[in-house]
């Protein structure tokens, strides 16, 4: 066997060994990657919606209204110790931010993860306008049930922890839009008061083995939704 | 499975009754308002049908300002059967007759309220 032929050899196996020991840590980073995907409007939440802190700001025992663990069509309310402003801009905009991004589990979201809310203002009547990206009308899944309780989890929200707040607006990047994903009106306003309307259960999807032509369930009367005015 | 009319908003509401004497013109995104209890009727009639036919389904239907309903000058009701983003819909076809029945039947009965009401 030549000198160079032993050299090429040692090489390899050099560099071999080599492999062997980076592959673990290479797999590790390769599945931290693929299962932390990061949009582009995640990564700008990052850099626009900081979280908003004020010289007011004190913890307490907000109620969040995210969908049921156990009941996954209704909304629950779920208490969380959030920093909240004394001023009802600034502890509305903390709120929306949290009911977007701090959801308990995925699954109990209510509105995409890359939402951003854009601008919040609260007239003197007690009209609250909340303005969202673009995101949240294009991501929800289109559907009544979907739409009203994106629009419920957020004006619950609102009305169990912001006492002015009478009735709410809904825009749209700055816009009146006619339906938030194909069916719920936004032309008008939402009252955002009683947190205790949470939504009714729902009707689970529909399986040939459920149809049972003879019996009813039992089920629950859903109270009314709040509408628009 | 759920059933959905429009919610009072405090509109004036017309009865059957008087729907001969409605005004010709409306706005045409007000022109569910002379229908909502008639809609609600209807609304109740189908909701428990489906109740009956498919376990699960509330019994009372939900007010939501669905957006389609606001510009129909008739009593007018919308129904989910499922979220659009179902995967596979071929559960969904297999409830079509149900569905058309429960609905045929509600139909039927309102017709008898309407046209009482009407006259």
């Amino acid at each position: 066997m030549s000198r160079g032929l032993k050299t090429t050899i040692a090489i390899l196996f050099v560099l071999v060994v080599f492999g062997l020991i980076t592959l673990p840590s290479l797999r590790q980073a390769i599945q931290r990657i693929s299962g932390n995907p990061r949009t582009e409007e995640q990564s700008r939440r990052e850099v626009m919606q900081i979280p908003i802190s004020t010289p007011t700001d004190v913890k307490v025992q907000a109620q969040v209204y995210w969908l049921s663990a156990t009941s996954p069509g209704s909304l629950e309310a779920t208490t969380i110790e959030l920093p909240l402003s004394a001023d009802p801009v600034e502890r509305s905009k903390q709120l929306l931010i949290a009911l977007i991004a701090d959801a308990p589990a995925p699954n109990q979201r209510t509105m995409p993860p890359d939402a951003l809310l854009l601008a919040f203002y609260l007239q003197p009547d007690g009209t609250a306008v909340a303005d969202f990206s673009d995101a949240l009308s294009a991501e929800i899944p289109s559907g009544i049930q979907n739409e009203q309780l994106v629009v419920d989890s957020i004006a619950q929200t609102l009305g169990a922890n912001v006492n002015l707040i009478r009735q709410l607006k809904i825009l749209i990047h700055g816009q009146e839009v006619e339906t938030l994903a194909g069916h719920l009106d936004l032309s008008g306003l939402f009252t955002g008061s009683s947190a205790s309307a949470a939504a009714a259960p729902v009707a689970q999807p529909l399986d040939p083995g459920q149809i049972n032509p003879t019996t009813s369930s039992p089920a629950q009367p859903a109270p009314a939704k709040r509408a628009p005015k | 499975m759920r059933v959905y009319s429009l919610p009072q908003d405090g509109a004036p509401v017309v009865t059957a009754a008087a729907i001969s004497a409605r005004p010709a013109l409306v706005r045409w995104d007000r022109a569910q308002q002379g229908y909502l209890d008639l809609s609600r009727k209807l609304a109740e009639l189908i909701q428990i049908q489906m109740a009956q036919r498919f376990r699960g389904s509330p019994e009372i239907p939900t007010a939501a300002a669905v957006r389609q309903l606001r510009t129909i000058a008739a009593p007018a009701v919308a129904i989910e059967v499922s979220s659009v983003s179902l995967p596979d819909r071929a559960p969904l076809d297999k409830m079509a007759p149900v569905l058309a029945d429960g609905v045929a039947r509600a139909v039927a009965a309102f017709r008898l309220v309407y046209e009482t009401g009407a006259k």
